[in-house]
């Protein structure tokens, strides 16, 4: 779990958590990159602002939350191709496995992305990213008991649905 | 606690970070339970996902907007020009001082012309003179008037 923290908006770690959370809500790469652009813009105009925010990654973060949702609201975003997203090479596995492996990924994934937005920005959160309740909380714009909620029933919807499905590894 | 318990925890979700961290671990290694394997896939997932970034990071250059980058190049080039239009006006100014100095060098040929020349500059140096003092003399009145001098 990822626990660095760090408040440049040009470190590369930050801008990569910040796309992951845009691509999480409006999943749409080319879409989330502007949403990515367009925060960090905004952060370079009220740096003098911004000094007093404490956790500021936290705010960042927040910030392309919300960007996010507004560009989901205001616009029809086409889902783009999984395949161009996420890279799954598996070096030990033959080409068939290989295709397998990924198909299972890719259908995991999209139960990902059909969860209600709440959950599904909860779980990137958590269980992706690694922050605490508490910056959940803060990131989402929630109670903890909300957040908490929010965590269960994501993550017993995806235990639902790989029971069902048989999705078994390998 | 064992896995089960830690995996009932988890879907309840009252798991604390290492707790998770622990189960990140075990379905990443090759000792997973055969009933446990089911799992696998998901915590795979969310190991990927957490891998997946930009196709290229954005820099300074990419986030200052066009119209301040331009606003900043158009004062720096007024700028410079104006430092050089400066420079090339006092440059100038000698060069146009030194042309009128070459001028006013007269060349005399006899004493007499050139005691004629000197009464001439001296006349002139006079005039200038008494037009300071009759200058002065009328900004005087004022301060006479107000009884600052007296």
């Amino acid at each position: 779990m990822n626990s660095k923290q760090t408040n440049s908006i040009m470190d590369i770690e930050l801008q990569n958590k910040l796309y992951r959370i845009a691509f999480r809500i409006v999943n749409n790469g080319p879409e989330a990159e502007d949403i990515v652009q367009e925060v960090l813009i905004k952060i370079w105009k009220k740096e003098k602002q911004l000094e007093r925010i404490e956790n500021k990654p936290a705010y960042y973060m927040m910030m392309a939350k919300n960007q996010a949702l507004d560009s989901l609201r205001k616009k029809k975003i086409k889902s783009t191709n999984i395949d161009e997203q996420y890279s799954l090479k598996d070096k030990k596995a033959t080409p068939a496995q290989a295709l397998e492996s990924k198909d299972k990924m890719n259908k995991l994934i999209n139960l990902i992305n059909k969860l209600p937005v709440k959950q599904k920005i909860v779980l990137q959160l958590r269980d992706i990213e690694g922050y605490a309740y508490k910056e959940v909380a803060e990131i989402a714009e929630l109670t903890l008991d909300q957040v908490k909620v929010n965590l269960h029933r994501a993550r017993i919807a995806m235990r639902e649905h790989i029971l069902k499905a048989g999705l078994r590894h390998g | 606690m064992n896995i089960d318990q830690l995996l009932d925890k988890y879907w309840a979700a009252e798991t604390s970070l290492e707790e998770e961290q622990k189960l990140h671990i075990y379905f990443q290694s090759d000792n997973i339970a055969i009933e446990h394997q089911v799992f696998q896939s998901l915590f795979a997932v969310y190991h990927h996902a957490s891998k997946v970034g930009l196709s290229r990071p954005f820099t300074k250059e990419a986030l200052i907007p066009s119209r301040t980058r331009t606003k900043i190049f158009n004062l720096r080039s007024i700028g410079i020009a104006a430092s050089i239009l400066l420079a090339l006006s006092v440059v100038y100014s000698s060069y146009k001082s030194n042309l009128e100095t070459k001028s006013n060098i007269v060349v005399v040929n006899t004493p007499e012309e050139a005691l004629a020349y000197t009464r001439n500059a001296l006349a002139l140096v006079s005039s200038s003179l008494e037009k300071g003092s009759q200058s002065m003399v009328k900004n005087m009145k004022p301060l006479r008037k107000a009884n600052i001098l007296n």
